[in-house]
C-alpha cells in the first residue's frame, strides 16, 4: 500500500514542488496569497504553457523542436504586416488563420525533413529557427501598435474583467492534449513511437506520417503563442519568445515529458508551466534583479534534468524494493 | 591440482568445467585442452554451448565451475584483461569494427604504438602494408572500414589476429559464416601457414569446412561434449549423427500431428527477389498450414519476410495475397491488408518498453476498441487486453503494469498477442521461439499449430530445427538466399535437414 503511496508522489511530483512552493511563498512573499496574484501568475504563464504544449509534443515522439522560439515570432509576423501593411483593412479573422497555417507549414517543412529525409531533428530545427528569427528582425526592425481590437482580443479579453480568455483557452488546451493522449489512436501512437520507433514502425504505424504531424502541431501551438502574446501585449516586437525554448524544454522535463520519448501527460505539463510560473511571480514579487531572475532559471532547468534523471531510477528502486518485500514474505507474483 | 598429463604443447586447458544459467546448464562439466600447432573444431546445433564455451575461454563470462589452466597455473576464471594479456584473442560471429577508422587505425586498435608520447601513424601504416603484402591483400590502408565489405572487414580481423596480435590462442567464432568464397580461401591459407605458432579453436557450422582443415573435433550438444575425436576418424555422415544425437525420435516428441492445413491458397510468391539477399523464391502458402523457413544465417530468412511485411520491400518478382497482386512498402499497409510480422529481436522491434501491457497488446487494434465517437472504449481496451493475457497466459501483476518487468518468455506472449489481435491472414513469424524456455516455447509452439492457424497460414522461422519439426507442416530449407529444398512432413529428419541446411545434397 505503502509503495503506491510512494510512486503516486514520483509519478506526480511536480504538483507536490508546486505545493510545496505556494506554501513556502506565501509565508515569506509578500502580497503572493491573493485571488489577484495567482490569476496574474496563470495569465502570464499562457504563452510558455503554448510552448510547452509545443514542445512536449515533439518530445513524447523522441524528437524536439528548437524552432517553436521563432515560429511564435514570424508567424504572427507576417499575419500582422498583412492586417496592417501589406493589405490595410484586412480580416483580423483570417489574418489569424493565416497565422496558423504558417504554423502549419513550419512544422511540416520541420517534420518531412525529420521524418522523410531523416535530417537530425537538432539540425534541422536549429537551422529553420535562426532563419525565421533573422526574417522577423528584417520584417519588424520596430514594434508595430494599434492592431485591430478584434485581433488582440484573444489575448487580452478579460471576462467579468477580472478572468483572462487566454487563461482558459491555456486550460482547455491543456485538457484537450490529455484527451488526445488518452483517448485517440494518434495519441497512443505519438507516445508508441517515442517508446520505440522501430517496433512502432513495424506494429503498422504510419511513424513518418505521425512525426511529421507532431511538428505540425508544433508549429501550429507555437503561433497561437504568438498571438495570446501580442494579444496581452497590444503590440508586435521582434523580440518575442526570445529564450522561451528552453524553458519550454524545462517546463516540459519538470511535467514528467521524458526526454527519451514515450512518456507525458498534459497534467503534468500543466504543473511545469506553474511551477515555473510561481518562480517568476514570486522572485519578481521579492524584488530580486531581473538578471538573477534568469539564471534562478537556469538553475531551475539544470534541477530539472537531475529531477528527470533520478526520478526513473528511485521509481525503480521502490519497485524493486516492494518486490524484496514481498519475496520476503513469501507471496508468490 | 594439476593434471599432470597435460603436455607440453597445450596452451590451453580447461577442466570440468559447467556454467549454470537459470534452468539450463550452459556448459555441462567440460574438459578439453588446446594444444600448439593443432586446430581444433568446435560444431554443434544453436544452443548446444559453443558461445558459452568461448565466452568462458576469453574472460567475457566467469564458469559456475572448474578450472582453467594457463601456463600449468590453475584459474577459476579469466577476466577479459587477464585473457588478453595471456594472448588469447577472439574474433567474433561479426565483425567488430569502428567504420571510420582507416584499416591501418584498426589493426592497432586500441593499443596504439607511441612515440615520443604522441601515436606513431607512420609506422602503422608501414607495418600494416607489410602484413597485407604477406597475405596478398592488395588495398589501399588509408581507406575506411566503412568502405569494404563485412567479408573484408572479418579477414582483416583475423589477419589482426594472426599476425600482429600473435595470440598463442586463436579463437574464430563462425567467423568463415561471414566470409566470401575467395577470402575463405585467403583465411584457410593464413591458417595453413600460421598453423604450427598458434593453437586455434574454430567454431562453424560447416562440416565440410571443419573435415577439411581441423585436426581434432568437438562435439557440443546440450552443454555436453559428446565427442572429442580426431578428425581424420569422422566422417560427415557420423558428425552430423554426434550433432543432432539419438534423442527421441520425432514420434515420441511433442508432435502436433492433425493439421488445419486445407488447399486455399493464401500467399502466393513468385520469384521475389532483392538484390544480394535473397533471389527466385517462388512458395505458396495454403490457409491452415505452418510452413518452415530453414537456413543459416545469412540465407534469407528475416529477408524474405522482411520483404513481404513490407518492412524491405521486395524488388524483383510478384506476390499474390488472395489472389491479388500486391506490394507493400511499409508495415502499417501490409497490416491493413492482413499480414503481421512477428520481429526475431523483441526488444528493438517488438515491444514499447515504456508502455504497459496492456498499451502493447492492443497497440495495433485501435480500431477495434473505438466508440461511437471514434475515440477509445476504456472498457474495450481493458477487456480485450485481458482476452489476450489469458488466451496467451501471459504472466503479469495487472495489465497495467509496464512491459519491461515481464520475463522474456511473457514479453514474447505479448508480442503474440499484439499480432494475433488483429485476426490476420498471414503470420510472419521470425525465431519466435529464440531465448525462451521450454515451457513457454511448448506453449507458443502450441498456440502457433492449433489457434494461429484457424484462419491464416503461417511461416515460422526457428533457430533450432526441432522446434520447426514440431510446428511445421512443411520445411522449406534456404541457402545463400536461395530455396535449396523443400521437404514434406512426412519426410522430417534432423540429420538430413541439419545437412541441407548447409546446402549438402
Amino acid at each position: 500500500m505503502f509503495t503506491n503511496v510512494k510512486l503516486k508522489v514520483i509519478d506526480n511530483l511536480i504538483w507536490v514542488i508546486l505545493l510545496i512552493l505556494i506554501i513556502v511563498n506565501g509565508i515569506i512573499t509578500p502580497r503572493f496569497f491573493s485571488g489577484a496574484n495567482f490569476i496574474n501568475i496563470f495569465y502570464h504563464s499562457v504563452v510558455l504553457g503554448f510552448l510547452i504544449m509545443a514542445e512536449s509534443l515533439c518530445l513524447m515522439t523522441g524528437n524536439f523542436d528548437l524552432s517553436i522560439e521563432s515560429s511564435i515570432a514570424f508567424a504572427p509576423a507576417i499575419g500582422v504586416l498583412l492586417m496592417t501593411q501589406w493589405i490595410p483593412g484586412f480580416n483580423p479573422f483570417l489574418s489569424t488563420i493565416i497565422i496558423l497555417i504558417i504554423g502549419a507549414l513550419i512544422g511540416l517543412f520541420n517534420g518531412s525533413m525529420i521524418s522523410y529525409l531523416k535530417v537530425n531533428p537538432f539540425l534541422q530545427t536549429l537551422s529553420v529557427n535562426i532563419i525565421l528569427r533573422g526574417l522577423t528582425y528584417k520584417l519588424i526592425p520596430m514594434s508595430i501598435f494599434k492592431l485591430p481590437k478584434s485581433f488582440t482580443f484573444l489575448g487580452s479579453y478579460k471576462i467579468f474583467d477580472v478572468i483572462p480568455l487566454a487563461v482558459i483557452i491555456m486550460l482547455l488546451g491543456f485538457l484537450l492534449i490529455q484527451f488526445v493522449l488518452s483517448y485517440t489512436k494518434f495519441g497512443r501512437n505519438v507516445l508508441a513511437i517515442g517508446g520505440n520507433e522501430r517496433a512502432s514502425f513495424i506494429s503498422g504505424i504510419d511513424t513518418r506520417k505521425v512525426k511529421t504531424i507532431t511538428f505540425m502541431l508544433s508549429g501550429i501551438l507555437a503561433s497561437f503563442a504568438g498571438i495570446l502574446a501580442i494579444g496581452r501585449q497590444m503590440s508586435l516586437t521582434n523580440k518575442i519568445g526570445e529564450g522561451l525554448v528552453f524553458m519550454a524544454f524545462a517546463g516540459s522535463v519538470m511535467g514528467g515529458v521524458s526526454l527519451d520519448g514515450g512518456v507525458g501527460n498534459a497534467l503534468g505539463m500543466l504543473g511545469g508551466v506553474l511551477v515555473l510560473g510561481v518562480i517568476d511571480n514570486s522572485l519578481t514579487l521579492l524584488g530580486v534583479d531581473a538578471f538573477l531572475v534568469y539564471a534562478a532559471k537556469g538553475l531551475l532547468i539544470f534541477l530539472a534534468i537531475l529531477l528527470d534523471n533520478s526520478k526513473t531510477n528511485l521509481r525503480e528502486k521502490i519497485i524493486l524494493d516492494e518486490e524484496k518485500r514481498k519475496l520476503s514474505l513469501g507471496i508468490n507474483n | 591440482m594439476v593434471d599432470n598429463n597435460i603436455s607440453e604443447n597445450t596452451v590451453l586447458a580447461i577442466q570440468n568445467v559447467s556454467k549454470l544459467y537459470p534452468g539450463v546448464m550452459a556448459v555441462d562439466n567440460i574438459t578439453l585442452d588446446f594444444k600448439k600447432g593443432e586446430i581444433h573444431g568446435l560444431i554443434g546445433k544453436n544452443g548446444a554451448g559453443k558461445t558459452t564455451l568461448v565466452s568462458i575461454l576469453s574472460g567475457v563470462i566467469s564458469p559456475t565451475s572448474g578450472l582453467l589452466i594457463f601456463k600449468g597455473k590453475a584459474y577459476k576464471s579469466f577476466s577479459r584483461m587477464e585473457a588478453k594479456k595471456f594472448g588469447i584473442d577472439i574474433v567474433t560471429q561479426e565483425p567488430e569494427i569502428i567504420p571510420e577508422a582507416t584499416v591501418y587505425e584498426s589493426f592497432f586498435q586500441p593499443d596504439y604504438p607511441m612515440k615520443n608520447g604522441c601515436i606513431d601513424w607512420n609506422f602503422m601504416k608501414i607495418k600494416v602494408k607489410e602484413i597485407l603484402d604477406k597475405v596478398g591483400i592488395n588495398v589501399n590502408v588509408e581507406m575506411r572500414m566503412k568502405d569494404f565489405s563485412i567479408s573484408l572487414q572479418q579477414l582483416f580481423a583475423i589477419i589482426k589476429s594472426f599476425y600482429l596480435i600473435k595470440a598463442p590462442l586463436i579463437i574464430l567464432d563462425e567467423s568463415s559464416a561471414s566470409l566470401s568464397e575467395k577470402d575463405r580461401d585467403v583465411l584457410f591459407n593464413i591458417i595453413e601457414k600460421k598453423k604450427s605458432e598458434h593453437s586455434i579453436v574454430y567454431i562453424s557450422h560447416r562440416t565440410d569446412e571443419i573435415l577439411k582443415i581441423c585436426d581434432v573435433l568437438t562435439v557440443l550438444r546440450d552443454g555436453k561434449a559428446v565427442c572429442t575425436e580426431s578428425v581424420k576418424n569422422l566422417t560427415e555422415d557420423n558428425i552430423s549423427q554426434f550433432i543432432v544425437g539419438s534423442s527421441k525420435t520425432f514420434e515420441e516428441t511433442e508432435v502436433l500431428k492433425n493439421t488445419n492445413s486445407t488447399d486455399e491458397v493464401i500467399l502466393e510468391l513468385e520469384k521475389l527477389g532483392i538484390f544480394k539477399k535473397f533471389s527466385d523464391i517462388n512458395l505458396k502458402l495454403h490457409k491452415g498450414e505452418v510452413v518452415g523457413l530453414a537456413g543459416l544465417r545469412g540465407s534469407g530468412r528475416t529477408e524474405i519476410m522482411k520483404a513481404i511485411a513490407g518492412i524491405d520491400p521486395f524488388e524483383e518478382g510478384v506476390m499474390k495475397l488472395e489472389g491479388e497482386r500486391k506490394k507493400f512498402y511499409k508495415p502499417s499497409d501490409s497490416i491493413n491488408s492482413g499480414i503481421v510480422y512477428l520481429p526475431e529481436e523483441r526488444e528493438k522491434e517488438g515491444i514499447i518498453d515504456v508502455f504497459s501491457v496492456k498499451k502493447n497488446l492492443n497497440l495495433v487494434q485501435f480500431d477495434n476498441l473505438k466508440n461511437r465517437f471514434r475515440f477509445l472504449d476504456n472498457k474495450k481496451d481493458s477487456n480485450a487486453a485481458e482476452e489476450l493475457i489469458k488466451k496467451f497466459e501471459i504472466k503479469c501483476a495487472t495489465s497495467e503494469q509496464a512491459i519491461r518487468y515481464l520475463s522474456g518468455g511473457n514479453k514474447q506472449k505479448a508480442v503474440f498477442g499484439k499480432i494475433y489481435s488483429i485476426s490476420p491472414k498471414v503470420f510472419l513469424l521470425d525465431e519466435p521461439t529464440k531465448g525462451i524456455d521450454i515451457s513457454t516455447k511448448g506453449i507458443l509452439l502450441r498456440m502457433i499449430r492449433k489457434e494461429l492457424t484457424q484462419n491464416a497460414t503461417i511461416l515460422l522461422s526457428a533457430p533450432s530445427l526441432e522446434d520447426l519439426m514440431i510446428a511445421c507442416d512443411r520445411i522449406v530449407v534456404l541457402f545463400k538466399g536461395k530455396i535449396f529444398k523443400v521437404i514434406e512432413k512426412k519426410d522430417f529428419d534432423e540429420q538430413k535437414l541439419f545437412l541441407a541446411v548447409q546446402g549438402v545434397k
